[in-house]
């Protein structure tokens, strides 16, 4: 699953350490979310597109099956 | 949901006591040490089946050693394994799952190989080791990937 937290991020001017402290998560999860090395739950990727006033669609994309 | 961890402030006290019973208890066991003969106090039996002496009544005198490292190992490596990280969330949940889960296939795979190799008395040592080995073994890698964790991100992006 791909995702646009960076580009988001990069639009409000936010760092990790402030959307993980909006999210009540660590900086390093975010960190693991934004390089795919980690999938987010449904409750936090709600709250991350939320958070970015974004649908849940605009925030996630699943990646094409090869 | 609610949380079944510990709370973090037991963590570093039941590491600092899981790992040095560990490192003593298995110098003790590496050694041929005579538990047996420490710790002697008259203790409650549920049961008890000595390869010599009488097996009557539910109190019998016994070296407690043994049964203090092996209590003191097992309930300090479950709490420091399952003690709440200080920011605790989805994703440490993830990799502790993850960790328990690799640590049982290590841990029975070894089982396996022991079970279908080893025989006689020899299997004891296999028994007794096959105790601690699955709390050891998740709580490793469970550290391991929590130091690789910890350094991910390090650099701001």
């Amino acid at each position: 699953m791909k995702n646009r937290i960076r580009v988001f991020r990069a639009e409000l001017n936010i760092s990790q350490e402030e959307l993980a402290n909006q999210m009540g998560v660590s900086r390093q999860t975010i960190h693991a979310i934004e390089n795919n090395k980690y999938a987010p739950s449904l409750t936090l990727g709600m709250t991350i597109a939320k958070f970015f006033n974004k649908t849940v669609e605009e925030v996630f994309q699943m990646e094409e099956e090869k | 949901m609610k949380s079944i961890l510990f709370p973090h402030r037991y963590k570093k006290v039941s590491g600092f006591v899981f790992y040095l019973t560990t490192l003593v208890g298995a110098i003790i066991y590496l050694t041929d040490f005579e538990f047996d003969s420490n710790f002697v106090m008259k203790i409650p039996a549920l049961i008890y089946d000595p390869i010599i002496g009488n097996k009557n009544g539910i109190w019998i005198e016994n070296g407690i050693l043994d049964e203090l490292i092996t209590v003191i190992l097992i309930i300090s490596g479950i709490i420091h394994s399952f003690s709440k990280e200080r920011m605790e969330d989805e994703y440490i949940s993830s990799i502790r799952l993850q960790a328990l889960t690799w640590s049982i296939y290590v841990n029975y795979s070894l089982v396996l190989i022991a079970t279908l190799t080893i025989f006689g008395i020899g299997y004891l040592h296999v028994m007794i080791i096959h105790l601690f080995s699955l709390i050891i073994l998740f709580n490793i890698r469970f550290q391991l990937k929590l130091r690789t964790y910890y350094k991910s991100g390090t650099d701001e992006e």
